[in-house]
């Protein structure tokens, strides 16, 4: 059976003449758990956004197992699911956790989309992958950063998608968490038979379970395996500074302090 | 006079209708646009029916037209509502509030420059669009009203999932496949349009405080979005019917105690809450 492929070629994405993405080809394959990682600004949420059919290329083509994210935008969002920052999450609103995933399933209906008691089983059950169906009835604002992204997790995972893209789901998330949501999405890769693309300005914690490393600097500085990426070189050329790598039971640990600033 | 004989008054009947309706705007319009962050709307849009309304007399004088400048305040009110929408089209709140600073700055020049051109008799016309008096309405004024209080509460319970969904979170809306455009767009024209609407018939003084201060309390009070708004509509009757009455007892401009009484609730609060 052909494995589903994001396919890339030549994509290059400007705002206001600045250069985000600059001439960016690659295969990513839909089987893979793979991490993009890089400095601030270098393009990462644009590079995902594009994917996901929000942000559309200056020049380039984007397929997404075979479909253009643009124009067949519905069906791409069926099969992909988009986890957000969950500080980009307003407190201000009063929404539940099950009415938040039950989101995730009520954009089939048409307004004023009322849920079914399967929408509602749906929902419980994707908050049961996260183990979070005991919270169903608290609010979102009295949840912790890891509780907020499982829930956020959850809704994307409502549909059932074939791929996972998730935004730094690890920001601002405490250690602990930060393990627990590592765990989650493993599952969810290895069980659910979901490939996932994760942004990250953290490799450690989650690369274990990484099968591809994206290193991005508005272009491809180096993509594959963690242990054809992560090099001194390849790092310096991408951060400008020199990285220790750590070797540690054949796993590459780079030593990166990398804070990003939040939008 | 004594409460059955104030309960008689045409006037107060009059005013009381306008302000269970005005009640029902700020249930409504204004829990999406203090959801949105966007409070500072309110003002810009009443800002730019005065624009409108200028303009309106101003081509009535101009042309010898007789259009009624309610429209063109109408017009005006929602065209600059919009403006600053656009401006603000990605939900961030910051940016939303820079495109309303920046529309309001629009739309005062241009009232400023239209009040310069027309003749003094008509300004005093103009500015009654921004300050209205509940204690005035017109039967046109109720009529009008309702008109837009009916179509907004029923866009309001058609959309209240998509405007809750796109005031907490506009970007996985969209990725979700939300059309989060049409939404945003449609909030911010009915906001638009019962702001140009309530603020003709109750005065711009009273709607801030309607529109804004009970959203604001119901949403610090209660956990779920439609009791929000069912706090909200209890919050404005009440105190705009102890309002209406003390203003017949002391002889004092209704809108006045009316926000003031809604300001020292949201104060109490907020020092109980410290």
């Amino acid at each position: 059976m052909a494995i589903d492929v994001i396919h890339i070629e030549n994509v290059s994405v400007e705002f206001n003449g600045a250069v985000i993405l600059n001439d960016i080809s690659l295969e990513i394959y839909g089987n893979e758990f793979t991490v993009v990682i890089g400095p601030n600004g270098a393009g990462k949420t644009t590079f995902i956004k594009s994917i996901l059919g929000l942000i559309h290329p200056s020049k380039g083509e984007i397929k997404v197992f075979g479909h253009n994210p643009f124009r067949e935008g519905e069906y791409i969002r069926k099969i992909v699911g988009y986890v957000p920052q969950y500080i980009r999450i307003s407190d201000v609103i009063p929404m539940n956790v099950l009415e938040t995933v039950l989101m995730g399933i009520l954009v089939k209906k048409k307004p004023p989309r009322i849920p079914s008691k399967t929408d509602i089983q749906s929902a419980l059950q994707a908050l049961k992958v996260v183990d979070m169906v005991e919270y169903r009835e608290r609010y979102i604002h009295e949840l912790s950063g890891g509780e907020r992204q499982r829930v956020l997790i959850a809704r994307a995972m409502v549909r059932k998608p074939k791929y996972l893209i998730l935004d730094e789901p690890f920001t601002g998330v405490d250690v602990k968490s930060q393990r627990e949501l590592i765990e989650f999405l493993h599952k969810i890769h290895v069980e659910n038979k979901v490939g996932m693309l994760i942004v990250v300005h953290d490799l450690a914690p989650i690369i274990r379970y990484v099968d591809k490393i994206l290193l991005l600097n508005k272009r491809v500085v180096a993509y594959g395996s963690p242990r054809d990426v992560l090099k001194k070189e390849t790092i310096k050329e991408a951060y400008g500074a020199e990285v220790e790598i750590l070797e540690h039971d054949k796993i590459c640990y780079p030593l990166l302090g990398d804070v990003h600033r939040h939008r | 006079m004594d409460i059955t004989s104030i309960f008689m008054n045409q006037f107060f009947l009059r005013a009381l209708a306008g302000l269970i309706l005005t009640a029902i705007a700020s249930a409504t319009v204004g829990t999406i646009i203090v959801s949105r962050g966007m409070t500072f709307l309110t003002a810009e849009v009443a800002h730019a029916a005065l624009g409108g309304a200028a303009l309106g007399v101003f081509i009535n004088g101009l042309l010898g037209l007789g259009i009624d400048p309610f429209f063109t305040a109408i017009a005006s009110g929602v065209v600059f509502g919009m403006l600053a929408g656009y401006g603000g089209k990605t939900g961030s709140p910051e940016k939303l509030e820079a495109a309303i600073g920046v529309s309001m700055a629009i739309s005062m020049s241009i009232a400023v420059l239209f009040l310069g051109m027309i003749p003094s008799q008509d300004i005093p016309k103009v500015w009654g669009y921004l300050l209205g008096d509940i204690l005035l309405l017109t039967l046109n004024d109720i009529i009008i009203l309702s008109i837009v209080v009916v179509s907004t509460v029923i866009i309001f319970l058609f959309f209240q999932r998509e405007f809750i969904y796109i005031a907490m979170d506009m970007e996985g809306a969209e990725a979700l496949g939300y059309n989060v455009s049409f939404y945003h767009y449609l909030s911010i024209f009915i906001s638009s349009l019962a702001i140009v609407v309530a603020t003709k018939a109750v005065g711009s003084i009273m709607i801030y405080a309607v529109m804004i201060i009970p959203p604001v309390i119901s949403l610090m009070l209660v956990k779920k979005f439609i009791l929000a708004s069912i706090t909200s509509f209890v919050i404005v009757l009440v105190t705009g019917i102890v309002g209406l009455l003390i203003s017949f007892y002391v002889n004092v401009a209704p809108s006045g105690v009316i926000g003031i009484l809604i300001s020292f609730l949201y104060l109490l609060l907020a020092f109980k809450r410290g």
